[in-house]
């Protein structure tokens, strides 16, 4: 009963905010615009959230993804320049070569995968600010898509993939039982490296994606490009009750569900016109009850 | 356990439809900021607030309100408020808007444009009637203005000059644009090459900024040009790498050792780090002090000693001003005290530190949150009715070391 309960603490965290911002804000929380926007804003951190529910599947943690991000951002618009579906296009492909990148790293080089992504992070960071210090990147023509349709579309069809794959495929089932006992499921035959990679692979499709979105919602590629994204991904799946040590307790839905309290948080805490000062403080209270009250504490079990 | 998941299921469901339903067939009109669906009556909204609550709000008015008689609500979108400047425009706007009796809702804290829309967006949901931000880079004004022209809010910025002549044309012709203040570096920099020419010195090194940014090209433009007018000879440039003490200090190292005739050097800023390294390979040099001049842009821990031994000829800083001044503006036209239809091209120059002294008087009430240099009555004059171009520019112009010590007292 108590882990049932433990269980429906993120949807139950989600409906609650849901309900208080809509009966404490006059009506300004449940405004079409102001809806729109949660959607709108939730997406790029949803997105990548998808993916890297893959990597945490099978028991790791990916931090490239800003930096990934700033550099597949950099490095499509040094080919395909304002040319925006060669652009769009560039940007998924780099991902996916950041993401192949971080596997080889992980698989070849035998370095901790959360190593392999930082390494990522401050490279794709490093050459997002070195060009950008010496490259105006300004997409104004990619301004034209920030609109609730689009941003709508991408997200219904990143999620009902990412949701179908992980839940109906192979390859999503495998990542689990990765994550569950990596050496049965070598010893039943299933090659676990190449699995690994291709969730490293779909984790880097994710977050060209959610470049591509990035620089819709900004116009231009700057140094701070992406900049925390892999924070903002890694406490949303967090708080949409993730297990972080993978295997079968690894729901997709953690994704959607975390993503949309931390965005909902931030936006409800702005309607109410709260001190910055307590802004801050108030977040770091209620990430903390709600990860407290969540998480999955069955890998502690040994410690004790 | 069955039941749970259906349980969850079924709450999972009805949240996505109450979002889907509410999204795309909407809802509500309740927030009175939720007209970006025609210009047209947003605009026509915010005039009749603004045209009756021009009548009631002149300067000796308590309160700046909007025609329903609420508080004009203002969105911040603001870096920081740990810092000296931080600390004191978030202490300075506060205290004006308690002045006016307006309401400021402050976003701290966002560092690329993406983050600064999700703030912008969120405190127009909030019901804010006008934004003020400083641009993280170009494209945020063109992004964070045209959120705010969807839904018929004013916007002001400050310390950022528009880089690109296309966002910029977008950015003007956006009719819900107020004021756009900058720093005038460029005239201060030719300044400061004059305060060096003027103590006899012919040849300096520069440390010059990073090309793309526009801020950091004026600067860098102003110290040549002042060169040239004052004779002055650039001996070399090398670019200052922010954030990375040593490297700075190696380069203030190899001016020293390649060009051992240098007088002075110039450093389009001194702040993160580079003025104290400029200062620090002096010291280090074995020259005697004040041997070498320095003309810093920014003020930088130090600087008092560093003029005291003679090292630092020039240096300057303090642009709260211009912030202020945007958000006055930014007020003045939210409650609709003025009916400019056009954005306001503002300058300011920083005040230009020559001395010790001038840099105690900087030091004490410059950048001071406990500070205020404006008196309530200026406020409550620069956010009234009445209030043009000219008058905010004036404001802008008189800011000096003088203007400082007469407000505090001390002259």
């Amino acid at each position: 009963m108590r882990e049932q309960i433990k269980k429906m603490v993120p949807i139950a965290g989600l409906v609650s905010m849901f309900l208080l911002f809509a009966f404490t804000t006059d009506g300004k929380f449940l405004t079409r615009v102001n809806l729109q926007n949660l959607i709108i804003q939730s997406a790029i951190t949803m997105v990548a959230a998808v993916g890297t529910a893959f990597v945490m599947a099978h028991n790791n943690l990916d931090f490239s993804l800003g930096g990934a991000c700033a550099l597949s951002c950099v490095l499509s618009y040094l080919i395909a320049g304002q040319n925006l579906p060669l652009f769009f296009i560039l940007c998924i492909v780099f991902g996916v070569v950041c993401g192949l990148f971080s596997a080889l790293l992980h698989i070849k080089g035998q370095i901790p995968a959360f190593m392999a992504g930082m390494c990522l992070m401050f490279a794709g960071r490093g050459v997002a600010q070195s060009v950008a210090a010496n490259t105006n990147m300004l997409m104004v023509a990619a301004a034209s898509l920030n609109n609730i349709w689009f941003f709508l579309i991408v997200l219904v069809v990143v999620v009902v993939l990412g949701f179908v794959i992980f839940n109906y495929t192979k390859i999503g089932k495998y990542q689990k039982l990765i994550g569950t006992n990596p050496k049965a499921t070598e010893l039943s035959g299933i090659n676990v490296n190449a699995y690994k990679t291709i969730a490293f692979a779909i984790s880097g499709a994710t977050i060209g994606i959610a470049a591509c979105l990035t620089v819709i919602r900004s116009a231009s590629i700057i140094g701070n490009t992406g900049l925390n994204l892999e924070t903002n991904v890694l406490l949303a799946l967090s708080l949409g009750g993730i297990s972080i040590t993978g295997g079968s307790a690894t729901k997709m839905r953690s994704a959607i569900i975390g993503t949309l309290i931390f965005f909902i948080l931030n936006n409800g805490l702005t309607l109410w016109g709260l001190n910055p000062d307590y802004v801050d403080i108030v977040k770091a209270a209620f990430f903390l009850l709600t990860v407290t009250i969540s998480i999955d504490r069955t890998q502690y079990d040994m410690i004790a | 356990m069955k039941s749970t998941k259906k349980v969850t299921r079924f709450i999972a469901l009805i949240m996505v439809m109450i979002l889907c339903l509410f999204s795309i067939a909407g809802c509500s009109n309740t927030s009175s900021n939720d007209n970006s669906t025609s210009d047209d009556s947003s605009t026509q909204t915010v005039e009749s607030g603004g045209s009756e609550s021009a009548d009631s709000a002149d300067t000796t008015n308590d309160t700046v309100d909007t025609a329903g008689g609420e508080k004009v609500k203002i969105g911040m979108i603001w870096y920081g408020n740990t810092d000296a400047m931080g600390g004191t425009f978030y202490s300075w706007a506060n205290h004006a808007a308690e002045v006016l009796g307006v309401e400021l809702v402050w976003k701290l804290g966002s560092y690329t444009t993406a983050d600064e829309l999700t703030d912008c967006e969120n405190l127009i949901s909030a019901g804010c009637q006008g934004i003020y931000f400083v641009p993280m880079d170009t494209a945020a004004n063109l992004q964070l203005g045209n959120a705010c022209k969807d839904a018929g809010v004013y916007w002001a910025t400050s310390n950022r000059q528009i880089a690109d002549a296309d966002v910029l044309a977008a950015c003007e012709a956006n009719p819900y644009f107020v004021a756009r203040v900058y720093d005038n570096s460029y005239d201060v920099c030719k300044e400061m090459v004059k305060v060096l020419a003027d103590q006899g010195i012919t040849k300096v090194c520069m440390l010059s900024g990073d090309p793309t940014d526009a801020m950091m090209v004026d600067r860098t433009s102003g110290f040549e040009d002042g060169c040239k007018e004052y004779n002055v000879e650039i001996l070399a440039t090398s670019q200052i790498v922010s954030g990375d003490a040593s490297a700075n200090v190696d380069s203030v190292n190899n001016f020293l050792t390649l060009y051992p005739n240098v007088e002075a050097i110039l450093a389009v800023s001194g702040t993160a780090g580079v003025g104290e390294a400029i200062i620090t390979a002096l010291e280090a040099s074995g020259r005697e002090a004040g041997s070498v001049k320095v003309a810093a842009f920014d003020t930088f821990e130090g600087n008092q000693k560093a003029f005291e031994d003679g090292w630092l000829a020039a240096s300057c800083g303090g642009y709260t001003s211009e912030c202020l001044v945007s958000l006055l503006a930014l007020i003045s036209r939210a409650s609709g005290n003025s009916d400019a239809n056009s954005v306001m091209p503002l300058t300011l120059s920083p005040l230009l530190i020559t001395s010790a002294e001038e840099m105690e008087t900087f030091s004490q009430y410059v950048d001071n949150p406990d500070v205020q240099l404006y008196s309530d009555e200026t406020i409550k004059q620069l956010a009234g009715p009445g209030m043009g171009i000219e008058d905010y520019q004036k404001v802008l112009d008189d800011w000096s070391i003088e203007f400082v010590k007469q407000a505090v007292g001390i002259e």
